[in-house]
């Protein structure tokens, strides 16, 4: 004969209790890991797009033929992104020749040119590699070739087109970021007073350099041009200014704890307007902003710590 | 009788936490689908234009926009912007500038139910 086994109703209620907290913890966890997504791979369709302009651009004289003597010409301008430009991402390209009687200008065998991410850059780019196909022509001869090309969006690709769309709007133009601190120095910044203070610093330091928007690494007085892009050719440029000590540095000691968090802005100010020039930071400057692009005197880059 | 009563008294307050807890998450992925939907917009009339730009003069190709409140501005880049207004979804992408530049244009969801871009010899006319 069993023995039937007594349940309280106190120990009812205290399972009862757990099993509904339980329940809410499960309910909290699944309400906070709630989040969308497209799954859109934004660089990964810009190469297919920036692909397929490369492909029938003025370098080939059929979809997939290249000329050569006209990638010669590309590869001896100086222009970094000749064929067709995307304003955030940037591309560069190679075509090997698959066939030795078909060979470039200097006897070798590709044609490679384009935008070259700073190896700080390249750590933190999102990238994308597309491979084509394709035939270059010399004269009356056809060979097989190979088209690789890779298109890479970094900080330095989104502020060059921040820059163009600060010019293309006049509004100023917000790039929220975080700068990994992978590149601290030992370095003097200035300090109170004019002094300067000597420390483990990350930098962000961006200069004007030829036509060009250049990352530079800057050590004891020495200046190591690290990564460029050219500025969008639409971008008069004279109408945008860095101020010429365009340095902000982050005390490494914070960043190694917490990403510092703070937003880049290109502010298009009227004409006659500035910004004070020895402070990246950008202050009060919502009333010195141009409303239309023809009011535009100079686009400001600067740090908003608002964030 | 009085157990039960106090059961569903922390059942209640325990319920009202929660929501106010998850209300704040919740609000925050619906703004942030919406920021989504608005960069898929621009991200797929980006790629028609960057499409168009290597199509022969005389191409041609419609586009359904979204049955909602929205703007889009169309130039340099492709700007989408969906419930206009305070909770605005607002996502800009760039187009290649290549042969072919597109003729800026604005357009009201609610007064077009589509879009038709036109390749002409060296520029992309949208007309509503």
């Amino acid at each position: 004969m069993s023995e039937e086994f007594p349940v309280p109703d106190e120990i009812l209620a205290v399972i009862r209790m757990v099993a509904f907290g339980i329940f809410i913890v499960a309910m909290v966890l699944f309400m906070t890991n709630v989040y969308t997504t497209t799954g859109l791979d934004f660089t990964q369709k810009a190469s297919r797009e920036i692909g397929n302009t490369l492909l029938s651009g003025p370098a080939t004289e059929q979809r997939g033929i290249f000329l050569a003597e006209k990638l010669d010409e590309y590869m001896a301008s100086p222009l970094q992104e000749p064929i067709g430009r995307h304003c955030s991402m940037a591309y560069h390209m190679k075509i090997e020749s698959l066939d030795p009687k078909i060979k470039n200008a200097d006897g070798g065998n590709a044609w490679e040119f384009g935008f070259e991410p700073s190896d700080v850059s390249k750590e933190y780019s999102n990238d994308a590699e597309k491979e084509f196909a394709v035939a270059v022509r010399r004269g009356e001869y056809t060979g097989p070739a190979k088209l690789t090309i890779k298109v890479y969006r970094t900080w330095l690709t989104d502020v060059s087109c921040m820059l163009a769309e600060a010019y293309a709007t006049g509004q100023a133009q917000t790039l929220a970021t975080s700068i990994a601190c992978v590149e601290t120095q030992e370095t003097a910044v200035p300090g109170l007073a004019g002094s300067r203070i000597r420390g483990e610093y990350c930098n962000l330091y961006l200069k004007k350099e030829s036509g060009q928007l250049c990352y530079i690494k800057a050590e004891d007085g020495r200046e190591e041009t690290r990564g460029c892009r050219t500025i969008d050719d639409a971008l008069p440029f004279d109408s945008f200014r860095l101020p010429d000590d365009f340095y902000y540095s982050l005390d490494a000691h914070i960043v190694t704890y917490a990403s510092p968090q703070f937003a880049l802005k290109a502010v298009p100010l009227r004409k006659g307007e500035t910004l004070e020039a020895d402070n990246a930071e950008c202050g009060d400057y919502e009333s010195k902003v141009a409303e239309t692009r023809e009011e535009i005197g100079q686009i400001y880059l600067c740090i908003d710590k608002g964030l | 009788m009085k157990g039960m009563m106090m059961f569903f008294t922390i059942l209640l307050l325990v319920t009202a936490i929660v929501i106010i807890a998850a209300y704040s998450p919740l609000y925050q992925g619906a703004a942030q689908a919406g920021q989504l939907s608005a960069e898929r917009y621009a991200s797929e009339i980006s790629g028609i234009i960057n499409i168009m730009q290597q199509s022969p003069p005389g191409t041609s190709h419609s586009y359904e926009l979204p049955d909602k409140e929205c703007i889009l501005t169309l130039g340099d880049r492709v700007t989408m912007t969906l419930s206009p207004g305070e909770k605005e979804a607002k996502a800009s992408v760039g187009t290649i500038q290549y042969a072919a530049a597109v003729v800026p244009a604005r357009f009201d969801c609610s007064e077009h139910d589509q879009i038709v871009f036109e390749r002409n010899e060296n520029i992309i006319i949208v007309r509503g």
